[in-house]
């Protein structure tokens, strides 16, 4: 029986630029840059290192909106190194890199199959003088493509092993724009093999059989909503049967997020004890370089510091400060501080004070939204009629007015509750 | 809520510390330094509100006990309770109201209306400390303080606080600012997002670049085209330019080839092949006449070789002669060396025989065999004898040296003997005589001492008979006994003889007067006798010592002389053996073996000599032969006396044939030659009638009568050739310049058309050619800056690091922005609260202080009045005068702070669970009038509260003397 092997990947994203970090020095900017480079490098030497019969591309190659000419470069140079190791690759456009923002002036090498955005176009790949598998495709004409291309997908041929490419979004999936929306059952219908899924950046097997149905996630995760281990996945296939499907992680860089409960930990020699013990424990268990988001959480007395911006960010860069970019490192990005002082504030609102009327202004802000609205709305006028005050105000439209409320609700207990007296 | 009693079982330095007698109104706990008052005031807050988390803010106590206490209390509502708190563990209380337990404290915050102690701290604490800390503080630190204080919220600046939220805002943003972190981040984000959209436009410039290098390369390629098209042109009409020289030749040719008619070809070659039959012909003739004169030449050369008959008939013996000359030359010599060597070999020998004198017969020592057995024997004979020879030498040698010693020891004894001369004893006889001597002084003495002892002499010669017999049994004892021991004879025998001669020549003996004599003079007497007789003892000593050393010496000779015999018979006999070897080699008996060696040698050299003469005559003999036969063949060809003396004869003789041998040679060469060159005339007549046959042949073939006429038809035939030659030449220089598929056409074309023509149209071909030219130069540079620039563009560029810094800026700007947000907002509702604050309750409050503090200043200050809006305190002064606190002194600020105290706690108080007002040594700064003033506004303001005035000092005490008050020491 013949078996070939194929990788499938999708969302390279190459040279998308990396979003939500905080703040990026020259050598990590350097590092990330490689890194990212790298996790396709390593996409392309597996093809080759496993012999790989072709390679499926499901869409958002790079970001035609960043127009980074280098990155299509990149990108192509990679598809000239599958040419001269002989293997196919099949491609289809996404929303990001649709087909025409593809360069008429980069000429797709002989080995490569670009699927058309007109119609759903299909290939018969050969090996041992036989059609062993073919692949169908269609592409995102334009970066918006709200029509269920999935139900233009129809068999045409009777080769041993067959092969849909669709960009989309499964329905009911509210986190991704819905570009291309399908269902199970629509694709359970259609009598391919196996569903060849791009959009999506998480790694998911969506059915896993009759057919299979997989998304193998993005290359590399670009911000911290992209956390774990990015990749693609191989599949093997013998006698027109998936014999084996792998996840293959390849990115050089993940996102993490890491929680850790410091109750007890005392001063902030102790905080930075165990923030790098907790770098050290991340270390050990990745593989590659991370970016890291350390959740705080617990009852502390230094509530009063992680709850200082200017505190946190010279902490941040200490505990950054001996890294090596060069290599692997861990770099953290932000602490988050969900820790709670001591202080119960339930029982201090009671009072009768100033600090218990504040509390309870807080609180009263908290469960009247509308209010909470019309302050800050109130608190961005001062910025609107600035130079900067459009983008001012868009970046205060977007925070998350809670937090906000949070964020100066510990202000106000920090400045004026003194720290002793936040006991038991 | 007031405390009623305390227990602390172990806090601080307290230990098992009960203090009870709280009330309500004023309570003074007086304590001196170092008592404790901050600690009981810690105990008081702890145990009430609860511990601090650090173990070490929890005064753990110092001399033991449990770490904890209790307090009771009492509500306002007359309601027991006792808080039983520990300050280890968990810190949770035991609270036991009206006698129930609660555990927990949820019902006892419930029944102090929530009281915190960062409330308690700033409502209900009022220490030195915060009073004093006021002092250092400006105007608007002060009046911030009063504020924070009128706010309950003694423990912070509140209006410091306020500012530092300002303060932290603005630093992010600013109207009209320009550094703020806001400002600055959006300024970077433009910046870098300009940079970006720079770059982003590469890709739109690759493609643009790629579509007109597409272009202009197919620009270039029509061109190209074109040029190639002008240049075949240009190339065609040249071709038909440089073709046209070869096209006039051409037609010349073939018209003077048409002008010529048909004729018959003749092969070339005949008209060749006739010349070289001539030339050859021509060859031979000289050939010819060569040979004949060099026949003449060599009859002439033979002619004049002179030979001589004799010599001529010696030639067969010249090779002999020549190769034997030196052999003889060198047996002649080889005869007279060993004739020379016979003769010294024969001398040598004769000087042997002559040396080894007449015993020896030369004819046996040559016969004489055995010679190595004769050489060992004769060393081994002559070793022996040189052995025995040099012990007898030593023997003798020893025997010398004894004499001497011998005669030494004598001529010792001799001398001793006239030393003893003049002794009186100096011999037996006379040692005799004296000791006789001496026995008769003894006599003599005993009689002289007896006075009449008459003395006879002893007849000496009685005593001489006995000296004489006994010297002779002595001797004859020493004879008997020589036969044993010799040296012992020769000993007796000496004391014998010396005794014999004693008793000979003895010298006679003092006699002993008859008379007496006086015994003085006989003892002198007996003791020169003595002394004689001791002198000779020691003579006879010493002459025996040496006799005896004379007769050792004399034993001693007698041994190496016994030696000496014994060797000298051994020697004979070994020369005796030595004769017997003499005669078995039948040489001389008194041949010494030392002398063997030598003789062996002359026997050795006589043989050799023997040998070499005997092989000498024998060489002689062979040489005679060579000698006698190179003799006899000389002889044979010229009579040569005394051949052996004339060589230089022989050598001449040898030459001389030599050279008649080299004429020989000569004419027979010469004769050779000769013959050849006949040969050679003979060869040449043949060739030449060949010749000739051939020449007429050819004659015959071409028709012709003779040699001119032959010449003349190849003449013509070489012309018409000529022309041909012609023709084809041009025709192929039109065809290799034109292609030679064209040359039909070419030659049609340039007979209608003239050269002027042709170089017109190339001239207009090549203009177009070079504007062509120019045109795809100028193409090429184009492609190539636009490959050039396609390949900057492909260049990694910082788009994308820029691209992510953007993204790291617009991030920062969110949480900038977030954070900017936030404290804006805390500053916002914080705002709210004051406002709030300052309007419901800071006026209640002002004015409940402004009452307090008239009555501290007893109306030196009659109005305390807040702006709220502009944070300002002003105080008016008894004459109306306002003053702001900076204005004041430091006593009259902390009666201030005192005052905004009782004011607020007058105000806390309406809504919420009293509870115990502490005052920690608040008076200390006060002047006696105000301190009397403050004690009773704070006794009227204690009224049903509890107040508890911690001091140290008795003054704070005597304040209060007037008024009711508890007084507490622990």
């Amino acid at each position: 029986m013949t078996k070939i092997k194929f990788i499938h990947a999708s969302d390279l994203h190459i040279e998308s630029p990396y979003q939500g970090i905080s703040g990026m020095n020259r050598e990590l900017g350097d590092a990330l840059i490689r890194l990212g480079h790298k996790s396709y490098k390593n996409l392309i030497d597996l093809c080759i290192d496993e012999q790989a019969d072709f390679l499926i591309i499901s869409g958002d190659s790079f970001d035609s909106a960043s127009g980074s000419l280098g990155a299509m470069f990149s990108f192509f140079n990679g598809l000239r190194r599958l040419e001269k190791n002989s293997i196919k690759v099949y491609i289809i456009c996404g929303n990001h890199d649709p087909f025409t923002a593809w360069s008429e002036t980069f000429t797709l090498p002989e080995n490569v199959t670009l699927f058309s955005p007109d119609k759903v176009n299909y290939e018969l790949f050969t090996k041992e003088g036989k059609p062993q598998a073919s692949v169908y495709g269609i592409s995102y004409r334009e970066r918006e493509e709200w029509r269920p291309l999935a139900r233009e997908f129809n068999r045409e041929d009777s080769a041993p092993f067959s092969i849909a490419v669709l960009h989309g979004t499964l329905t009911g999936r509210d986190a991704h724009i819905p570009y291309s929306p399908f269902d199970l059952s629509t694709i359970r219908k259609k009598d391919f093999d196996y569903w060849a899924l791009g959009h999506v950046h998480q790694h998911e097997v969506i059915s896993e059989s009759d057919p299979l149905a997989v998304y193998p996630g993005n290359l590399q995760g670009r911000h911290f909503n992209e956390t774990g281990e990015k990749g693609c996945c191989m599949v093997e296939v013998t006698g027109g049967k998936v014999s084996d499907l792998q996840f293959i992680p390849l990115s050089e860089v993940v996102f993490l997020y890491h929680s850790a409960d410091i109750t007890g930990v005392e001063g902030v020699t102790g905080l930075f004890s165990r923030l790098n013990d907790i770098k050290n424990e991340i270390a050990e268990r990745e593989r590659g370089s991370v970016m890291l988001r350390i959740e705080l959480k617990g009852r502390t007395g230094l509530f009063s510091i992680l709850g200082d911006h200017d505190e946190m960010e010279k902490l941040t860069a200490e505990i950054n400060r001996e890294n090596d970019y060069s290599g692997r490192f861990i770099y953290t990005d932000r602490i988050i501080n969900n820790t709670k002082p001591h202080i119960d504030l339930e029982e201090r609102k009671r009072s009768s004070d100033l600090v218990a009327d504040l509390l309870n202004r807080f609180d009263s802000y908290r469960n009247d939204s509308s209010r909470l609205e019309e302050l800050r709305e109130k608190i961005l006028s001062e910025i609107k009629s600035s130079r900067a005050g459009k983008y001012l105000d868009k970046e205060g439209e977007s925070c998350d007015l809670q937090e906000v409320l949070d964020n100066a609700k510990w202000k106000c207990i920090g400045g004026l509750i003194p720290d002793k007296d936040k006991g038991v | 809520m007031i405390i009623e009693r305390m227990h602390i079982d172990g806090f601080g330095i307290f230990f098992d510390k009960g203090i009870s007698g709280f009330g309500k109104g004023i309570n003074i706990l007086y304590g001196k330094n170092e008592a404790g008052k901050s600690t009981l005031l810690d105990f008081v807050r702890m145990t009430l509100f609860g511990y601090p988390r650090q173990t070490k803010d929890r005064r753990s106590p110092v001399y033991g006990g449990n770490h904890g206490g209790r307090i009771w209390l009492r509500t306002s509502g007359d309601e027991p309770l006792q808080v039983n708190r520990s300050g280890s563990g968990r810190n949770e209380p035991r609270i036991i109201i009206n006698n129930s337990e609660h555990n927990g404290e949820q019902m006892f915050k419930r029944l102090i209306d929530y009281a915190s102690d960062d409330l308690y701290r700033n409502i209900y604490a009022i220490t030195l400390e915060e009073l004093k800390s006021v002092d250092q503080l400006r105007q608007s630190g002060v009046e911030d303080k009063i504020f924070s204080v009128g706010m309950g919220l003694s423990g912070v600046d509140f209006g410091d606080f306020e500012k530092s939220l300002e303060e932290h805002a603005s630093g992010y943003f600013r109207s009209g600012g320009k550094t703020q972190i806001l400002i600055t981040l959006v300024n970077e984000i433009d910046e870098k997002q300009k940079k970006v959209d720079i770059l982003k436009g590469k890709l739109d410039e690759y493609n643009r670049l790629t579509k007109e290098l597409d272009q202009k390369k197919e620009e270039q390629e029509n061109v190209e085209e074109e040029r190639k098209k002008l240049l075949r042109l240009e190339a065609l009409y040249s071709s038909y330019g440089k073709a046209y020289p070869y096209f006039v030749r051409y037609r010349e040719a073939k018209e003077e080839l048409e002008g010529m008619g048909s004729r018959t070809g003749f092969p070339s070659q005949l008209l060749e092949d006739f010349r070289e039959l001539k030339r050859k012909e021509e060859t031979l003739g000289e050939r010819e006449e060569e040979s004949r004169n060099e026949i003449s030449k060599l009859e002439y050369d033979k002619n004049n070789i002179k030979i001589d008959d004799d010599l001529k008939q010696g030639l067969p013996l010249l090779e002999y002669l020549q190769s034997n000359i030196k052999i003889y030359e060198k047996a002649l010599s080889d005869q007279k060396s060993l004739e020379q060597e016979i003769t010294h070999s024969e001398s040598v020998s004769d000087e042997i025989m002559k040396r080894l004198g007449t015993a020896f017969e030369k004819e046996k020592l040559l016969e004489t065999e055995g010679t190595v057995e004769l050489l060992n024997k004769g060393k081994t004979f002559a070793g022996e004898v040189e052995r025995i020879d040099q012990a007898m030498e030593r023997a003798k040698e020893k025997i010398r040296e004894i004499e001497t010693l011998i005669e030494a020891d004598q001529g010792k004894i001799a001398r001793l003997e006239e030393e003893t001369d003049g002794l009186e004893v100096r011999d037996q006889e006379t040692l005799r005589a004296a000791q006789l001597k001496i026995a008769d002084l003894d006599t003599s003495f005993s009689k002289a001492l007896n006075l009449l002892k008459q003395k006879t002499a002893v007849p000496n010669s009685y005593l001489r008979w006995i000296s004489g017999i006994m010297s002779l049994i002595v001797a004859g004892g020493g004879a008997f006994l020589i036969q044993i021991s010799v040296l012992g004879g020769v000993i007796m025998i000496a004391v014998g003889a010396g005794g014999i001669l004693a008793v000979l020549f003895h010298r006679g003996f003092r006699q002993i007067p008859e008379e007496p004599a006086d015994p003085a003079d006989i003892n002198r007497e007996k003791e020169s006798l003595k002394n004689s007789i001791d002198a000779y003892k020691e003579f006879e000593k010493k002459r025996e010592e040496i006799q005896n050393s004379i007769n050792e010496l004399k034993v001693r000779m007698e041994s190496e002389k016994k030696s000496l015999a014994t060797n000298q018979s051994l020697k004979d006999e070994t020369l005796e053996s030595w004769k017997k070897v003499l005669r078995e080699f039948n040489l001389p008996e008194d041949l010494a073996p030392g002398i063997i060696p030598a003789l062996i040698n002359d026997i050795d050299k006589l043989k050799e000599n023997a040998r070499y003469i005997k092989n000498a005559l024998l060489k002689i003999d062979e040489i005679r032969k060579t000698i006698v036969e190179f003799e006899e063949k000389v002889s044979q060809i010229r009579r040569i006396d005394n051949i052996s003396s004339n060589l230089q004869m022989v050598h001449d003789l040898i030459r001389e044939l030599s050279d008649t041998a080299s004429k020989c040679d000569e004419i027979e060469k010469t004769e050779q030659l000769i013959k050849k060159e006949r040969e050679t005339i003979k060869n040449i007549e043949g060739e030449r009638e060949r010749i000739k046959k051939g020449k007429d042949a050819i004659l015959k073939k071409v028709e012709a009568d003779d040699e001119t006429e032959l010449y003349k038809i190849f003449e013509e035939q070489e012309k018409a050739d000529s022309l041909e030659r012609e023709l084809k030449s041009a025709e192929s220089g039109i065809k290799s310049i034109c292609g030679h598929d064209n040359f039909d056409d070419t030659v049609k074309f340039i007979y209608g058309t003239g050269p002027e023509e042709i170089s017109l149209k190339i001239d207009e071909y090549n203009t177009r050619l070079q504007e062509c030219e120019s045109r795809y130069s100028s193409v090429t540079t184009i492609i190539g800056s636009l490959a050039q620039q396609i390949d900057d563009l492909l260049k990694p560029d910082e788009m994308y690091d820029l691209q992510n810094q953007v993204e790291v800026l617009k991030t920062r700007l969110r949480e900038e922005t977030c954070e900017w947000l936030a404290t804006k907002t805390a500053i916002e509702i914080l705002s709210e609260a004051k406002e709030k604050y300052e309007e419901e309750k800071q006026p209640a409050v002002i004015t409940s202080s402004g009452d307090y503090f008239r009555e501290i200043t007893d109306s030196g200050y009659i109005g305390l009045k807040v702006s709220l809006g502009e944070k300002h305190v002003s105080l008016q002064d008894k004459s109306g005068v306002s003053k702001t606190v900076s204005e004041l002194s430091r006593g009259t600020r902390e009666q201030l702070l005192l005052a905004l105290r009782m004011g607020l706690i007058s105000e806390y108080e309406k809504n919420a669970e009293p509870l115990p007002v502490v005052l920690d040594d608040v008076m200390v700064n006060f002047d006696p009038e105000r301190a009397k003033n403050t004690a009773r506004a704070l006794y009227n303001f204690a009224g049903s509260r509890q107040v508890l005035i911690f001091t140290c000092h008795p003054s704070t005490i005597d304040l209060f003397r007037s008024y009711e008050h508890k007084l507490l020491e622990w």
